[in-house]
């Protein structure tokens, strides 16, 4: 299923040929061809109602994916080590290392055990430990799951990120939003199924945020997420030009559409009825866009909820407002990126810095959506692609200190949508390295999620270059059930 | 909207006799080849359908005229006929065989 070959004309377009069998071989390439006509074309019809979605009733209906992109420090924010600080400045037992591999930047240098710069006490009647940067959520940790157990495999931030969310290292693969909006589609015909938003920075971040963290991979285009400017007009040329009244406009998109399907059907490409959709999706775009920007009809106490930055648009403050507002309309998967979590040195100043952008408003989203009734069904994800060392980069006994990338544990936390909150699963050693108990790696994460919205992600596949892909991949993945609700 | 404008200024300047000689002149412009039978039957119907509107709306072919740079037809009576034009050329340049090298 899934694939176009069997196109009416099975024309030998360019964008079948590579879809088919780039990478492969000429001979694979002739194979995939020949056994393409016995297979379904879903090139008219590549709308995922026929999926089957969900397998069964889904906890949370909607995502909201607060991305913090960098590799927040767990050490600082959550996983509190206090026995750390007797054992400052020593070296980090090679039994404790286990050969881990290093970056660049640290390898071969002593790795010295370096202190949390924060503070930590215990929030909530659940006990959770939350850092003393982080005094907004430490307020709401019993609205919180935090998991201290997660476990990734890539040391460095593309693929960490890509593993992080598509679910392999490489390029190529659709990202987690781009599966739902593939599999469950959006209740909003107004709206894209899955929308990006990017927190604007006052200086530019070291890691670029890459298309594809959003891109769809190889299912059809239609279902990648669409990235809102972080400005006060998050889309450009919303306007018709003048002269151009909104039913002409509709007439031509009208002939528009009509001579798309007559190319549509003599090529069977499915990236044709993408550009139909899209060309619909942007008319009505033109309307539904301003009434979701123009947040006049919030009122003055959502803005102190936020925080002072939340009327600056573009900001994460302002962007949790508007995820809010994309939840309230049904949209499926609404993915946040705040940059700049990537703190090598100076920790205690830079790391605080991103607290302050993101703790507040990240906090008024989970009550905010209590508030309204829809926390029980928005599942709220707060994490990054790694966590950093419990060595110290540059001069641990310094406030230049900052900390390396560390892949084998960190801590993300999610709440409502089907997830127990005020719960702390897992934890990792005293040196905050190695996770000792219930070890959650990514892709348990992604089966934990997809259950939450229903789908048995073993089930879920698309067939692409004759394999039949999940997010999962193809090593076991399970759903962590003890943090369901 | 300005490469439209110049397209429409193109192919007004030919003075079309019927739709097919505009239509035709149009998708070998853009796409190097004619249009079918059925391509030019949506053609005419949406220059048809543009072309009354700027005839009972001369003001508002006059304004999508005005879109760009370039500079608009200097006869005033031949504003509709521009300005209808310009919306085809807006839909050629839009369809996936142009954007799309296959």
């Amino acid at each position: 299923m899934n694939e176009p070959e069997n196109s009416p004309a099975l024309a030998l377009t360019r964008r079948a040929l590579l879809g088919r069998g780039a990478g492969v071989s000429l001979g694979a390439m002739a194979l995939g061809l020949l056994d393409g006509g016995t297979r379904r074309s879903q090139a008219a019809d590549n709308s995922s109602s026929n999926l089957g979605l969900p397998n069964f009733a889904p906890q949370a209906k909607r995502i909201i994916f607060l991305t913090q992109s960098g590799g927040p420090s767990q050490i600082e924010l959550y996983d509190d080590k206090p026995g750390l600080k007797k054992l400052a400045g020593q070296k980090l037992p090679d039994s404790v290392r286990g050969g881990q591999r290093l970056t660049g930047m640290t390898k071969g240098k002593p790795q010295l055990i370096m202190p949390s710069h924060s503070q930590f006490a215990r929030h909530g009647q659940s006990g959770a430990t939350v850092s003393s940067w982080l005094p907004h959520l430490a307020g709401i940790a019993d609205e919180l799951c935090f998991i201290k157990s997660m476990t990734t495999d890539q040391i460095n931030h593309a693929p960490a990120m890509t593993r992080f969310l598509t679910g392999h290292q490489l390029t190529g693969r659709p990202s987690i939003g781009s599966w739902f909006s593939y599999g469950l589609g959006s209740s909003n015909r107004d709206l894209p199924d899955f929308l990006v938003l990017i927190s604007k920075m006052s200086r530019g971040s070291d890691q670029p945020l890459y298309d594809h963290y959003w891109g769809s991979g190889f299912l059809p285009s239609v279902y990648q997420g669409v990235k809102l400017r972080n400005a006060k007009d998050p889309v450009l040329y919303l306007r018709d030009p003048n002269g151009l009244p909104r039913e002409l406009r509709r007439s031509m998109l009208d002939g528009l559409a009509q001579l798309n399907a007559i190319r549509l059907q003599q090529t069977g490409d499915p990236e044709i009825a993408t550009r139909i959709q899209q060309y619909e999706m942007a008319f009505r775009m033109q309307t539904s866009i301003p009434t979701l920007t123009d947040v006049s009809d919030e009122s003055e106490s959502t803005f102190e909820l936020y925080g002072p930055d939340s009327r600056r648009p573009g900001s994460y403050a302002a962007n949790c407002i508007l995820a809010r507002r994309l939840a309230e309309r049904g949209v499926r998967f609404i993915q946040l990126f705040h940059p700049d979590w990537d703190h090598h040195s100076r920790l205690r100043s830079w790391c605080t810095a991103r607290c302050r952008d993101t703790d507040q408003a990240s906090a008024a989203l989970v009550q905010d959506l209590k508030q309204r009734g829809m926390l029980d069904d928005t599942l709220v994800i707060w994490g990054g692609e790694f966590g950093r060392s419990v060595a110290g980069q540059g001069k641990w006994d310094s406030p230049e200190g900052g900390r390396d990338h560390h892949p084998r544990c960190f801590t993300i936390w999610m709440a409502g949508g089907g997830v127990k909150p005020g719960m702390t699963y897992g934890a990792t050693d005293d040196f905050s390295y190695n996770v000792v108990e219930h070890p959650v790696h990514v892709r348990d994460l992604h089966a934990t999620v997809m259950h939450l919205m229903g789908i048995d992600h073993q089930k879920f596949t698309y067939r692409f270059q004759g394999l039949d892909f999940r997010l999962t991949g193809v090593e076991d993945a399970h759903v962590v059930r003890e943090i369901l609700a | 909207m300005e490469a439209a404008h110049a397209l429409s200024d193109a192919t007004c300047q030919t003075k079309p006799v019927d739709l097919e000689t505009r239509g035709t002149f149009m998708f070998l412009r853009v796409l190097l080849r004619v249009p079918s039978a059925e391509e030019l039957e949506i053609l005419e119907r949406e220059y048809q359908r543009a072309l009354t509107y700027y005839q009972q709306h001369p003001k508002q072919a006059a304004a999508l005229a005005e879109v760009g740079q370039l500079s608009p037809p200097s006869d005033a009576d031949q504003l509709p006929e521009f300005a209808a034009t310009m919306l085809l050329a807006n839909m050629l340049f839009n369809l996936d065989e142009s954007l799309t090298h296959e």
